[in-house]
């Protein structure tokens, strides 16, 4: 089943349009405020029109206002009460969980892999997103250089993100920090290991000053990489 | 009783007999970007590269030049025509993209063949359209050819390799062809969950603990045993982690290093102090396993390709057995296309 879940994310002026297939993990990376979190909103306020979203909220960055706002903004001029009911169908498809420790994550991701094999087939809404707000302040506190517990934990939360991305045909939204490489360079958070789990990888950064942002292909199955646009939210 | 005795000794077949036998069955592959060194059954590559630097897109290329067929309705496709069995245990396989790359390559086959004969531009354009039916079956034909199947963790992956014997033997009497090729993407994927998960001891004395020798030593197991039975060429790709010194300028290529094992015979003793470009972790029994062993990473420089977006380019070197060549090349919407 393939869906378009970019081509919904209308007012960002992207060049280009990235396709998220029901299948792909897709991992943004970029410094802090560059628009991450923004960016997942806009793309949850979006898919909620006709589908589920799951948000996973780590750091308490979630916004409803924010969302209201997005929809605000798309639906036409009707009165106040089919506004309300419109905001209020949307938001209801948009359930947000906070998660503040990697067990946690795991905890809420079985109990979606359970409730989502009793849903399929059924009819409704079905859950298409899932958000990851941020998967590095659940990882780093566990990744140490002597265990290897972290790194083990690292790759099955990523198994069990492709697996629910594969199996329930889910786009899964995963973000990601970078941090400080040598050369002043930054590199993406989570080091090497974690370059292998995602489908795609994008990165997010912000011109100073200005609502611009930039976001460029790291890796992606069948783009090249550097591949690079520019959009306003 | 004599007769019976002088029945053995008798011969089957001359040396040239079995040699012309074993080279028509089992014929070398010279697959580009591998074409350096001929490949052939039985022989295990292991492809070895940081992340993203098209060693899937290779074992793509492998795979397609396994399942189209040689020759089909007065085309030539220059492939084997054999299945191929593709064991993904990264879970990150774009069968949209496989399809891509095999219909350009059953377009392109078929171009020009077509182009060979001296068409006219507009002749040549209704071939195509004619051959349009032509190509949906081909591709139809070859994607029955592409066997997939996918692992979330190492007992899935064991457990798959202990039954696939039953499932090729099925698919060989299903389509009446062999399969020539097993590619496994990314052996090393479930090393980090195996080596977390040996501290966790088993209830029982009697089983093997899940340590991370013994799941590689079983899997190592597995194959040779489907080798017997099923000759096949192993293809796995392999992700690590390059080191600083190996930066993205070429030049920094110690070919020093690798003079040393210009001499086959001092390969043995020079082998252990010979420094990889990369940490190894996989363990010993799989080391020993790989008969061939290529290592591939990207460039930053780009191929600007007219009005198309950049490719990047990438490097290839064999390790084992070690050639002093570097080899370029870079990936198109036909495939992967050799630069020198």
């Amino acid at each position: 089943m393939e869906w378009n879940c970019w081509k919904m994310l209308k007012g960002i002026n992207m060049s280009f349009l990235l396709e998220f297939k029901g299948l792909i993990c897709c991992s943004e990376m970029g410094p802090s405020s560059s628009g991450k979190t923004q960016v997942c909103l806009r793309t949850a306020s979006n898919v909620a029109r006709n589908h589920m979203v799951l948000y996973l909220d780590t750091g308490n960055s979630f916004s409803p206002q924010r969302i209201a706002y997005f929809l605000g903004k798309t639906i036409s001029p009707s009165s106040a009460q089919a506004k309300n009911q419109f905001l209020q169908k949307v938001m209801s498809n948009i359930s947000c969980h906070s998660v503040f420790d990697i067990f946690a994550m795991f905890d809420v991701l079985h109990q979606l892999e359970s409730y989502l094999r009793c849903q399929d087939g059924r009819g409704g809404f079905q859950m298409r997103l899932l958000i990851v707000d941020s998967i590095s302040s659940l990882i780093s506190p566990v990744l140490g250089s002597s265990s290897t517990l972290g790194r083990a934990l690292m790759t099955s939360a990523g198994y069990l993100l492709k697996k629910l991305a594969h199996q329930h045909n889910l786009a899964v939204l995963i973000i990601n920090h970078t941090v400080g490489g040598e050369g002043g360079s930054s590199k993406p958070a989570l080091g090497d290991s974690w370059k292998c789990i995602p489908h795609s990888r994008l990165f997010l950064s912000c011109d100073r000053g200005s609502n611009t942002y930039n976001v460029s292909i790291l890796r992606h199955p069948s783009m090249a990489s550097g591949k690079a646009a520019r959009f306003v939210i | 009783m004599g007769s019976h005795a002088k029945a053995w000794l008798v011969e089957d077949e001359s040396a040239r007999e079995m040699l012309d036998r074993v080279l028509t069955e089992r014929p070398f592959l010279l697959l580009p970007p591998l074409h350096r060194v001929p490949l052939r059954v039985g022989n295990v590559v292991e492809l070895v590269g940081p992340s993203s630097s098209s060693k899937t897109h290779i074992l793509i290329q492998a795979a397609i030049t396994c399942i189209l067929p040689k020759l089909w309705k007065g085309v030539s496709y220059g492939g084997l025509g054999h299945s191929a069995m593709f064991i993904d245990l990264d879970c990150r396989f774009d069968v949209l993209r496989f399809s891509e790359l095999l219909n350009h390559r059953i377009m392109e086959a078929a171009n020009g063949s077509s182009s060979k004969v001296g068409c006219h531009q507009k002749d040549s354009e209704a071939q195509f359209e004619r051959m349009k039916p032509y190509n949906e079956e081909l591709f139809a034909l070859c994607m029955k050819r592409f066997l997939y199947i996918r692992c979330y963790d190492s007992s899935e992956f064991l457990a798959t390799l202990k039954t696939l014997h039953y499932r090729l033997q099925k698919e060989r009497e299903v389509h009446g062809v062999n399969v020539h090729l097993l590619l496994i993407d990314s052996i090393g994927a479930f090393h980090w969950v195996d080596r977390g998960s040996s501290s966790f001891p088993l209830e029982c004395d009697n089983r093997k603990s899940w340590h991370l020798q013994n799941v590689s030593e079983a899997v190592v197991q597995e194959i040779r045993r489907l080798l017997l039975v099923h000759p096949m060429l192993v293809m796995a790709t392999k992700a690590v982690v390059l080191g600083n010194k190996y930066s993205t300028n070429e030049l920094t290529w110690n070919y020093r290093k690798w003079s040393a094992v210009d001499n086959p015979y001092s390969r043995n003793i020079t082998s252990s102090d010979q420094q990889l470009p990369y940490r190894e972790y996989m363990p010993a029994a799989w080391q020993s396993f790989v008969t061939h062993r290529i290592l591939v990473r990207a460039t930053d420089d780009d191929l600007v390709n007219g009005e198309h977006q950049n490719n990047s380019i990438y490097l290839l070197k064999w390790l084992l057995p070690p050639l002093n060549s570097l080899d370029k090349f870079t990936v198109r919407d036909t495939g992967v296309f050799i630069l020198s």
